[in-house]
């Protein structure tokens, strides 16, 4: 698949493929909200002693996704506020999944793999699913017109797919064959970098038998493994009514687990890199750890921003955030300079800088070397000077200059005219623009806008 | 503490801290509009010196005149709206230092200065804003008012070294990118083009004057080049090419107006955005179906 546009940012602290498993935390602190889900209908009481893999919240918006306790310990609600608080915490096997009593009614019997889709709701692997034009957690009891599955996580710096793919091969191919059984004619695109490399060919070799898997060779380039980018470029619109899957490696990992041996996915892969961070690792945890804790003695020390997930698309985590989230991919460290950013800083040759542009002669060295970034906006904000970097960086070949320009002037039916809804928030636009301009965050809300706009039209 | 001073001073402290990042993306590119602006502004510095170094004084006198004038109305903008002094000032003080010529008086270039740094960026409130190159309306209208002053035609013992300046400014501005090259490619391309078949059919002036002389070189290389006011699309970029192109030669062919350069590019500057529209048409036609 060819990809225009896209731009790997070269920052350094480039996670390695060490894993480690940090050590256990006095406790717990599990928060209700994530990215995407809302665990507001709590199911457990205070003072409640429960078990590994425990129910504790679930999301009603959310075809009733779980928040399952990590750890079998005690629970205390109230202590701090929207988190679950799992105290005396003890390591116990968690209670294989069978189907209860109590367990409300499995509906869509007739669906593919009811009980298959169930069981995976239930015990955690559901969550790891998106769609892939809307990012939203799809129907579990629906059908996709297609499910793309991604080896890659090009974001800089978020929890690789690789690591994951060559500890767990085995896994990863049961998965797909679970993955099959849940759907009935569609296509499943396996994404990977290189379709003919050896690693490639082992995955293929394992893979032999399953007829519908389609491999997908993509740039080793960001935002190649965006699932709304991948779904287009595949020929899947999202007219057609039905959602496409799309599922990352740690997704198919807690679907194996699931599937294969009824266990709940309580672990999470995270990364831990940037320029701020003194060790740049994967991380093995559990939801709920303490990020203080995770941090310590892993980070710089200094003045210094932590961002949940990547740069260009994660956000800063404040005094609030205290234990790590259940959909986290990874924390990248900034350091938070005040350094000069006067003409000093506008006059050098820049001869070890690396910019998208040629304004820096370290652009000449051909290859992109790391460069230790911090959190300064390197410039003030401008208007738009129309130099078309952001067209040119765009991987969704939008004009962001032109979307911006209707914006500005508060022209919202312009802007749809000039399809901001392709955009796939990626951040490079904002991340290349010389004036600086805060384009990402402006189509962010331009779309939501656009949304409910078209809800309350009937 | 913010006083008026504090905003405007402080882009002038060599110290200045660097504004930080708010939401995503954390980081960004190191590159920014200032220092494109004194990219631009390095370029432009062969071709003051190679003037300076054939005029003497006189040259000195109005690039500091004109320096002074945008500086003064600049400064005074940044002071009642609260905001930094712009980098802009310094490619317009250079550039329309070089359009005029050398008997120019010093009050006409403070005129020019001022009517290119209000049109440019003042009354619009930011450098981008403009539809118009500010030295270039500046130039063409003190050559309307007084066109045997702006008009008149230099003896330059420096001819061929402010060629060989302007080409060593157009190709810093192409190694740093910080250029838009199809337009100034074009533009030569097909001035070259008609003259040569005008100057095959009947004689007269060769591809080579019209190529070099008067201010189409400098024109090309630093007012097209300037993205700002040309069409921002690949597509636009070499139609306009071909339009000032074609028209600076038909500008002086036909008309007693000496320089047709500085015209044709006003019309670029004038089609840039309607030219503009008509590729964001067809390019919006072929992005997938929503």
């Amino acid at each position: 698949m060819r990809m225009t546009g896209g731009y790997d940012v070269p920052l350094a602290g480039r996670p390695s493929s060490r894993v480690e498993v940090p050590d256990d935390p006095p406790a717990f602190y599990l928060p209700q909200k994530s990215r995407r889900f809302n665990f507001s209908h709590v199911l457990v009481k205070e003072g409640q002693c429960i078990a590994q893999g425990h129910v504790l919240a679930c999301d009603e918006d959310n075809f009733s996704v779980p928040l399952l306790a990590p750890r079998a310990g005690i629970v205390r609600l109230g202590q701090v506020g929207g988190h679950i608080v799992l105290e005396d915490l003890r390591r116990q096997q968690e209670q294989p999944w069978e189907v209860r009593q109590d367990q409300p009614h499995i509906p869509h019997r007739n669906v593919p793999g009811a009980l298959k889709r169930q069981k995976m709701l239930a015990l955690g692997a559901w969550q790891f699913f998106c769609d892939a034009h809307s990012g939203l957690l799809p129907d579990p009891f629906g059908q996709p017109s297609a499910v793309i599955v991604s080896t890659l996580n090009l974001e800089p710096f978020t929890a690789r797919g690789a690591i994951q793919l060559r500890r767990r091969l085995t896994h990863v191919t049961r998965a797909m064959g679970h993955l099959q059984d849940l759907i009935e004619h569609q296509p499943i695109f396996l994404v990977l970098p290189e379709v003919h490399s050896v690693f490639a060919r082992g995955v293929l070799e394992s893979l032999r038998g399953y007829a519908w898997i389609n491999l997908v060779e993509v740039p080793l380039r960001y935002p190649a493994d965006n699932f709304a980018l991948l779904a287009r470029e595949l020929g899947l619109p999202c007219k057609s009514g039905l959602p496409v899957w799309g599922v990352r490696i740690e997704g198919l990992l807690a679907v194996d687990r699931a599937l294969s041996d009824s266990r709940p996915s309580v672990r999470r892969l995270i990364s831990l890199g940037g320029p701020g961070a003194a060790k740049c690792v994967h991380l093995l945890v559990e939801p709920g750890y303490p990020l203080r804790d995770l941090l310590a003695g892993r980070v710089k020390e200094g003045p210094r921003r932590v961002v949940r997930d990547g740069v260009l698309t994660g956000v800063a985590c404040d005094e609030s955030y205290i234990g790590i989230d259940s959909e986290c991919t990874g924390f990248t460290v900034l350091p938070q300079h005040d350094r000069p950013g006067g003409w000093l800083a506008e006059l050098g040759p820049g001869r070890s800088t690396m910019s998208y542009g040629r304004s820096f002669l370290g652009r000449l060295r051909g290859k992109l070397i790391p460069q230790e970034m911090d959190t300064s906006l390197h410039g003030r904000p401008q208007a738009c000077i129309s130099c078309g970097q952001c067209k040119r960086v765009c991987p969704a070949a939008i004009m962001p200059y032109l979307i911006h320009r209707h914006l500005r002037k508060g022209n919202l039916a312009a802007a749809a005219r000039s399809r901001v809804d392709l955009c796939v928030v990626c951040g490079l636009c904002s991340y290349v623009c010389p004036a600086k301009i805060e384009l990402t965050q402006h189509f962010i809300a331009a779309k939501k806008d656009l949304a409910a706009g078209a809800q309350v039209r009937p | 503490m913010k006083t008026p001073w504090s905003s405007m001073l402080n882009p002038l402290s060599i110290l200045r801290p660097a504004l930080r990042t708010a939401e995503a993306p954390h980081v960004r590119d190191p590159a920014s509009v200032a220092r494109q602006m004194w990219l631009t502004t390095m370029a432009l510095l062969p071709c003051l010196l190679a003037r300076m170094y054939g005029e003497g004084w006189r040259m000195v006198a109005i690039v500091a005149v004109s320096y002074a004038t945008m500086a003064a109305l600049e400064a005074g903008n940044a002071l009642l709206r609260r905001r930094a002094i712009d980098e802009s000032i310094l490619v317009a003080g250079s550039l329309l230092a070089l359009l005029l010529p050398y008997s120019t008086p010093l009050w006409m270039v403070a005129l020019g200065a001022a009517v290119a740094v209000l049109q440019g960026k003042i009354l619009l409130n930011d450098v981008g804003r403009n539809r118009l190159n500010g030295p270039l309306v500046a130039w063409v209208l003190l050559a309307l008012l007084w066109p045997d002053v702006i008009q008149a035609k230099d003896s330059r013992p420096d001819e061929l070294l402010l060629l060989l300046a302007a080409l060593l400014g157009g190709g810093f501005l192409l190694a740093a990118g910080v250029t838009n090259w199809r337009m100034a490619a074009t533009c030569l391309f097909w001035a070259m083009v008609l003259s040569g078949l005008l100057h095959w059919q009947r004689g007269g002036s060769t591809p080579l004057w019209h190529e070099l002389g008067g201010g189409l070189l400098l024109g090309t290389l630093f007012i097209a080049s300037d993205r700002l006011t040309s069409p921002i699309t690949a597509g636009g970029k070499w139609i306009c090419g071909t339009i000032v192109g074609i028209s600076v030669v038909l500008l002086r062919e036909t008309l007693t107006f000496s320089e047709g350069a500085m015209l044709a590019l006003l019309l670029g500057n004038l089609l840039a955005p309607l030219l503009d529209s008509a590729v964001f048409v067809w390019r919006l036609k072929r992005l997938p179906a929503g």
